[in-house]
């Protein structure tokens, strides 16, 4: 309690003059951009802070002040700024801004990004066509109009995520079942109405089986609230991806999360998917060159990157070499539209949103068209027609795998 | 509490860690890939089925989910036994031979010099992999930052017995 208490009578404040030396003169500071300047121009610049006796003042109350007022930098962190940050509480700030009017006196606080314009452009009520790029670069548009009439009918992907919102009307009737998880008890607990944690799950789902953004709109998903609001544990992926494998009418795993990093703990359990005849379909992460997560990142799975709308791999799309076990390989696999992608958003309407989690539900979603033409075929036969009919976008291989993804061998 | 050499190999960093800071009776929660020696017969693989020979896809599923099972009974059930025995809770290992263990530090050190426990890790936390979308990680880090601070402040707040007027 005591800490509690603490946390909310103190304050981190940031304090420094409002005007000082260096600022007023600051035409007087030679501002020439060459590096070599620099340690020169610093100096300058702690010279003139040196002779303001406003810095001065603001110095000697700090060294006056009681107890309770405790200074976090010392001078050379803040040489350049010449701010000082200190810890202390409410009733100190109020009293410094009363005896040292010229000292600006700030509480901290979160520091946000500033939202671009487009992010209340991107939203929408309806999409058009134009919007629905993604199905376009799969070639889905161009099957469609030579009438083809695939829809991942009969097929069933769990979505491992955090959550969906069945209430969307692009997801109306889509999600035949939805789960929490406790590893505790190690059990699936169903839930009902299906529920999204976070939003992330409801624009994946979208993408698989969405009626007008969907690839296979007659795909059923499961609703697994594995990661719920975007964080869970590895014993909670160990735990989904067990009882995934057991589900008799599973055929997909759809996953957008991992650790940095190659860590081989989730291995087995990926494999062992495989083994029992699902697919893992796994997104590698939005760190861009040479940056990858497990399990995206694994041999196992089909491991996914993202495009834009001129075809080319997205610049954060996740992907490199990976060397384990004494194999080496790239990842991704393949690279599927993911960026600037529409879906649905919780509480209705849609938006677009970067990521290779946006391009992993549209290469689950072509499984999904794949497995309802060929329902026989055996897990390695469908990550080998996948595989072989990808559009080679002439990029690395460790930036596209194979290429984009494409609907042909279910067309 | 010391860790041989030998259950050093076997640990991941993050467990080496926690188990040389935890007294002998903290409850531990770690992952262990588990698997027979490396010549047993229990090592034998039964023959994959033919997804021909069923009537849709579903039944091949449930033969390919029987025959995981059966085999990793076989390989791993000594092993599991093994474990509990050590008064460790196991869950999954049904369909693969990663398990998760949970129990006292002491007896998870222990666990390690089982030949059946392969590696073991610590549990840790895995994350959504965030939409690159400048405002749609901006969105999602400050509504977390929020929850988690608001959690955390919950949790510094003492339960307070309530009083008999306020008892249902």
């Amino acid at each position: 309690l005591e800490e509690w208490i603490r946390e909310i009578i103190m304050g981190i404040y940031i304090i420094r003059p409002k005007e000082t030396l260096a600022t007023r003169a600051v035409g007087l500071i030679s501002k020439q951009f060459a590096p070599e300047r620099r340690q020169e121009q610093i100096a300058e610049v702690v010279s003139l802070r040196n002779e303001d006796p406003i810095y001065d003042d603001l110095t000697r109350w700090l060294a006056e002040s009681p107890k309770d007022v405790n200074p976090l930098t010392h001078e050379p962190d803040t040489s350049v700024t010449g701010t000082k940050v200190v810890e202390m509480p409410d009733e100190e700030a109020e009293r410094m801004r009363r005896e040292m009017p010229d000292v600006l006196v700030l509480r901290d606080q979160p520091i946000e990004l500033i939202r671009p314009a487009r992010a209340t452009a991107i939203s929408k009520e309806k999409v058009t066509a134009s919007d629905l790029w993604h199905l376009k670069a799969i070639g889905l548009e161009g099957a469609r109009k030579r009438g083809f009439k695939g829809s991942g009918k009969g097929v069933t992907v769990a979505v491992l995520d955090t959550g969906i919102d069945s209430s969307h009307p692009e997801l109306d009737g889509k999600v035949d079942e939805a789960y929490t998880f406790d590893v505790t008890k190690w059990q699936a607990r169903p839930i009902s109405p299906s529920r999204d944690t976070d939003g992330h799950g409801t624009h994946v789902a979208g993408l698989i089986c969405g009626k007008k953004v969907g690839i296979a709109p007659g795909t059923k998903v499961i609703n697994a609230v594995m990661i719920p609001k975007g964080r869970g544990n590895l014993s909670d992926f160990i735990l989904a991806i067990e009882w995934a494998g057991r589900q008799e009418n599973v055929q997909i795993v759809n996953m957008s999360a991992g650790i940095p990093g190659y860590l081989p703990e989730m291995l087995t359990s990926v494999a062992n998917l495989l083994s029992v005849g699902v697919l893992p379909v796994f997104a590698t992460g939005n760190e861009g060159r040479n940056k990858t997560r497990s399990p995206g990142n694994y041999a196992e799975p089909i491991s996914i990157g993202a495009t834009n709308k001129k075809n080319r791999v997205a610049s954060f799309s996740s992907g490199g070499v990976i060397v384990a076990d004494n194999h080496r390989y790239e990842v991704p696999d393949l690279v599927a539209p993911g960026e600037g992608v529409y879906s649905s958003v919780i509480g209705g309407g849609y938006e677009a949103w970067d990521g290779t989690s946006m391009a992993t539900p549209v290469v689950s979603g072509v499984a999904a068209l794949i497995l309802e033409k060929y329902p026989k075929i055996r897990v390695t036969d469908l990550v080998e027609e996948l595989l072989t009919t990808c559009k080679d976008l002439k990029q690395n291989t460790d930036r596209q795998g194979k290429g984009l993804v494409q609907v042909k061998a279910a067309a | 509490m010391k860790i041989e050499e030998k259950q050093i190999e076997k640990a991941d960093p993050l467990l080496q860690e926690a188990l040389k800071r935890a007294n002998g009776d903290e409850i531990l929660r770690a992952i262990m890939l588990l698997g027979p020696e490396g010549d047993s017969e229990k090592n034998h693989i039964e023959q994959e089925p033919d997804p021909e020979q069923f009537a849709d896809r579903a039944a091949y599923r449930q033969a390919l989910i029987n025959s995981r099972q059966r085999q990793i009974s076989h390989q791993l059930g000594d092993i599991m036994q093994d474990l509990r025995a050590r008064s460790l809770t196991l869950f999954g290992g049904t369909i693969s031979p990663t398990v998760v263990v949970e129990g006292a530090a002491r007896e998870i050190l222990r666990s390690l010099d089982l030949p059946g426990v392969r590696h073991a890790s610590l549990d840790r936390v895995i994350q959504l992999h965030e939409p690159s979308s400048p405002e749609r990680k901006a969105d999602a880090s400050s509504k977390r930052a929020k929850i988690e601070r608001f959690e955390q402040l919950l949790s510094k707040v003492p339960d307070v017995e309530p009083e008999d007027h306020d008892r249902l």
